[in-house]
């Protein structure tokens, strides 16, 4: 699996091979796997060598041959090490004694300076063999070590881009199974037990002994290395990944079977892959952090602002009845009958402002938590018709024209909620409109959804404003115009409840105007 | 053209202006209303009011930068309409030259009460030397004398000075650094738990019941005012 942290390749098989090259693996690493190449190679040596030298014993001095055999084996002990030295030693020897030595054609030793020769060969080529090897383990490993720091980096980089936990563990699975070559596996507890969150491949199973070792590393917070071959237990090694002393994830490495020094650069490498997965963790949970905190404070601060909002839409409403009833009682003589009805009329109209307010609240309240709508087959019309009653009531002298399509089949949803969205939709838009243009309603049926639409003939909403018309406590530009802020809210919140939805429209010609639409299904699927 | 003192209203709030011109009106007050702070600084300019009743929320402009700018040319009485939870404002509206606030939702005898008080109240010298009263306490200023039904009280002379400021300004609000600048000077501004304790003082010694104070009232967080 490749993370997307990291490229993105069609082949991730393919790609893997690309990667293991690149970080340094031949096709075959492991020594328990024998490569027969250098060894012909040597013996291809030593046979050029035989050859050349039979071609040449006319004019080669017979103890320059000895001398030529011995480059073979140099040559063989330097490029391919110490085994290949060896054999080329012995296969030199050979085919000296046998084409170039007294008895020519035979296997047999005549002199002791041949006996020399050989002890000469074999000793040349171990030592050389043996030199060359250290060299060469030595180039290897510096070669790895390279490769693995540059993987390091790589995987440094990738995590840099990481602000999941998810790609955090898909680049650690990723980049460790370039450095092993083996199975790796991420789990995390979930309910209280561990569970795969990126594995490679992935559809590994773990068996019992891994996830027992699994769970003591998530416990205790420390590794749990893999049980040696031929034991029973975890084949894997499990490392926690640790954020602020807790773990909150368990790494599962197979480690390949390799010589001591590779297998602990190999785990090194690994556990330091893993520690850097950690500190990302860590860094990730505290972006996590610090955005919940942000979350809360906006939060807050919208609580805040209704609260300051309302407490002002609460208190004018009340300093004008208690101001007038107080006056009343207080001036009741002294005052004029005229002042005196004004008077009961202000509280009448600011008692029932607040009797909105309040309901507006409590809706708004309800919407917000949970409020299961009484779902019933409605006659559309019939919701329109008592909205309609409430808008004229509200907004007396405005001309409300409707333009109902063809008769409208039953819908069903909740007849109160929609009634108030309705009133909602006509109040914002005789308010925000001059009070002597018409609002136009409109009714429609589609397939499957009914279509209330609500016109007015206000001077519209700017387009930056638009997106946020639904936003509780959003209040346009026109501040002459009362309300709670919630009108609008509570319709795209009962519009949602209901399966709907509402968009707005404006302006709808050069001189203006907007228009509401709320989408309703006739069958409310929350009630099949 | 009557004689009747003009009262400036400014408030953004129709419904509020309604009921104040009615009650207002028949409590014997001229009335002028502006519902924004422009208005406001073009009426008290060209009516010349007796005194303002100003709501702090006004939509385009602070209500209390409308306080600075009345007091850059004028002392005439400036009453805030405040709500209750809003000590930092009526506080700042009060060392901007405010001399009183009403908290809203009021009823009307609570603003005709601030209002009387504040016009009742007249800076002036000649005044200072005349005995002040407040309840069953008599004070003589010229001879710092200090007497609860004609029984001489003894008070330090700050407690007297104390209580002669609070004296002159019957029923207004008068917050405890404006106390402070006044009786202990300007270095102490901010030494209000000194103030309580004078005021502690003050009170055993002038109220019937010191723990019920009826006399010097606490306005919490904003400062002490006499009871009328």
């Amino acid at each position: 699996m490749l993370d997307k942290c990291d490229r993105t390749a069609p082949d991730a098989r393919m790609a893997d091979q690309q990667d293991r090259q690149r970080a340094g693996f031949p096709a075959n690493s492991g020594r328990g796997m024998p490569h027969l190449l250098p060894y012909a190679a040597s013996v291809l040596f030593v046979a050029a060598i035989a050859m050349f030298g039979t071609a040449s014993a006319s004019w080669l001095p017979a103890t320059g041959l000895p001398l030529l055999f011995l480059v073979a084996v140099l040559a063989s002990a330097v490029t391919f090490g110490f085994w290949p030295g060896i054999t080329a030693a012995a296969f030199a020897f050979t085919t000296y004694n046998f084409l170039f030595v007294e008895p020519l054609y035979t296997l047999r030793v005549g002199s002791a300076a041949d006996v020399l020769a050989l002890a000469l060969f074999l000793f040349t080529a171990a030592l050389t063999g043996w030199l060359a090897g250290k060299a060469r383990d030595e180039a290897d490993a510096a070669n790895r070590r390279a490769a693995h720091l540059d993987e390091l980096s790589r995987f440094t980089a990738a995590l840099g881009d990481c602000n999941d936990e998810v790609p955090v563990f898909e680049a650690l699975v990723h980049h460790v199974a370039l450095i092993t070559g083996e199975d790796v596996v991420v789990m995390q507890n979930k309910d209280d037990a561990m569970s795969l969150a990126v594995a490679r491949p992935a559809d590994m199973q773990l068996d019992d002994f891994s996830l027992q070792a699994c769970e003591r590393a998530f416990r205790y917070g420390s590794g749990q290395p893999a049980t040696a071959a031929g034991w029973q237990g975890s084949r894997f090694g499990f490392y926690p990944l640790v954020v602020d002393a807790v773990a909150s994830a368990v790494a599962g490495v197979r480690f390949p079977d390799v010589d001591r020094l590779r297998a602990f650069e190999i785990e090194q490498t690994v556990k330091t892959m893993i520690a850097q997965a950690s500190a990302a963790l860590g860094r990730i949970q505290q972006a996590d952090k610090i955005e919940a905190a942000r979350i809360r404070a906006d939060q807050e601060g919208l609580r805040a602002t209704l609260l300051l909002s309302l407490s002002h839409d609460l208190r004018t409403p009340l300093a004008t009845i208690l101001g007038s009833v107080s006056s009343l009682r207080q001036l009741g003589p002294s005052l004029p009958d005229e002042a005196r009805d004004d008077l009961l009329l202000a509280t009448e109209e600011e008692t029932r402002r607040l009797s909105r307010y309040v309901e507006d609240l409590l809706t708004m309240t309800r919407l917000n938590t949970g409020l299961q709508p009484q779902l019933d087959w409605v006659d559309p019309a019939d919701v329109l018709n008592s909205a309609l009653v409430r808008a004229k009531l509200a907004h007396a002298t405005r001309i409300y024209a409707i333009e109902a399509g063809q008769a409208v089949k039953l819908i069903h949803s909740d007849a109160a909620l929609l009634e108030q969205a309705l009133f909602n939709l006509l109040d914002n838009a005789a308010k925000f409109s001059p009070s002597d243009s018409s609002v136009t309603i409109t009714l429609r049926q589609a397939t499957d959804t009914l279509q209330f639409t609500v016109e007015n003939q206000g001077p519209g909403i700017p387009s930056n404003q638009q997106a946020h018309v639904f936003d509780p406590l959003f209040r346009g530009s026109d501040t002459a115009v009362k309300g709670t802020g919630l009108g609008l809210a509570i319709v795209r919140g009962i519009a949602t409840l209901l399966g709907g939805s509402i968009s707005v429209q404006s302006p709808l010609d050069d001189k203006g105007g907007t228009r509401f639409a709320l989408s309703l299904p006739f069958q409310n699927g929350a009630a099949t | 053209m009557t004689n009747l003192p003009l009262v400036l209203i400014v408030d953004d709030e129709p419904q509020i202006q309604r009921f104040l011109r009615h009650s207002l009106g028949a409590s014997g007050y001229d009335l002028e209303t502006a519902s924004g702070a422009a208005e406001a600084l073009r009426l008290f300019a060209s009516r010349r009011p007796d005194i303002i009743v100003l709501d702090l929320g006004l939509p385009d402009m602070d209500g209390k930068a409308v306080i600075g700018q009345i007091r850059q040319t004028s002392q005439v009485p400036i009453i805030v309409l405040s709500a209750r939870d809003a000590e930092a404002e009526k506080i700042a509206a009060l060392d901007l030259g405010a001399n009183d606030y009403v908290v809203k939702p009021f009823a009307i005898g609570e603003l005709l009460a601030r209002i009387r008080a504040c016009l009742r109240a007249v800076p002036s010298g000649q005044e200072i030397a005349a005995t002040l009263r407040i309840g069953a306490i008599m004070i003589d200023p010229a001879r710092h004398l200090v007497t609860k039904a004609d029984e001489a009280l003894r008070l330090t002379p700050k407690e007297f000075d104390l209580l002669l400021l609070m004296a002159q300004h019957p029923g207004r609000v008068l917050t405890h650094r404006h106390i402070l600048e006044k009786v202990w000077g300007p270095a102490h501004r901010e030494d209000v738990a000194y103030l309580r304790v004078f005021i502690g003082q003050l009170r055993q010694k002038i109220e019937d019941v010191p723990s019920e104070p009826k006399l010097i009232l606490t306005e919490p967080g904003i400062g002490y005012r006499v009871a009328v």
